[in-house]
């Protein structure tokens, strides 16, 4: 075996163990508790899925026509520029969720997600600076950073609603 | 419409909207949408509503204005 392919395994692993770790971690402390979407909230994420969908549609649409009137794109951006459209797709779907309070479960921990959320951010945005520190920039970066980024959209979007509900969480009796 | 017979039913019942999300199992912020009539509740939901609250579908949701 050369070098790259214990290299791709050790992340492969990697992956894998801290994957088990944050799924472990995101169960452990709601496991028995309610933790179902009520019917309100399913109605919401069928809304917000919805406009997640459209959302994809009209971002592959532009990025169709900027190749139909031959837009130079670099070959090196080409991934990164197909994953954005989910990523785009993802980000309108979940910062809808999140306004209609349908993004996460009943009696699931907000704090819990967001620490987890944040880990995320600081493990994709980690690789990427160490990646740029090392000089040798992988082709993955652009794809990286713009994980790191749906990350800070969805935190910025779990912040913001936490705050402005914040008032409301000690309703009158 | 804001349903306000369901909040003072509530109030009545001494019971926080998180005291009776939990009582028909579902979130806070769903008691908190039906009280400001940007909910239209199911049947069934309603139903664990009246039934939380000791009141009948006629109480807390007929509204006498929309009869014809």
């Amino acid at each position: 075996m050369n070098t790259k392919t214990i290299s791709i395994i050790c992340l492969a692993i990697t992956f894998v163990v801290v994957f088990l770790i944050l799924f472990y971690y995101a169960k452990r402390k709601n496991g028995d508790l309610n933790t179902e979407y009520d019917e309100r909230q399913v109605a919401a994420r069928g809304k917000a899925y919805k406009a997640g969908y459209y959302a994809m549609m009209l971002y592959y649409a532009l990025y169709f026509i900027a190749d139909t009137i031959e837009i130079e794109i670099p070959n090196k951006y080409n991934a990164t520029l197909i994953f954005a459209g989910i990523a785009f797709g993802v980000a309108v779907f979940t910062v809808a969720a999140i306004r209609s309070d349908a993004y996460l479960k009943m009696n699931e921990s907000r704090e819990r997600q967001i620490k987890l959320i944040v880990l995320l951010i600081v493990i994709n945005g980690g690789v990427g600076i160490v990646n740029i520190m090392s000089g040798e920039i992988s082709e993955i970066l652009p794809l990286n950073a713009l994980v790191t980024l749906l990350g800070i959209v969805i935190l910025s979007a779990m912040l913001i609603h936490q705050k402005k509900t914040s008032g409301a969480e000690e309703d009158d009796k | 419409m804001k349903n306000l017979r369901i909040k003072s039913a509530r109030a009545a019942k001494d019971l926080s909207q998180q005291q009776l999300a939990d009582l028909v199992g579902v979130s806070r912020q769903t008691i908190n949408a039906i009280e400001l009539g940007n909910y239209n509740p199911t049947i069934k939901l309603c139903l664990a509503l009246c039934k939380a609250l000791d009141k009948t579908l006629d109480e807390l949701f007929w509204e006498d204005n929309e009869t014809p």
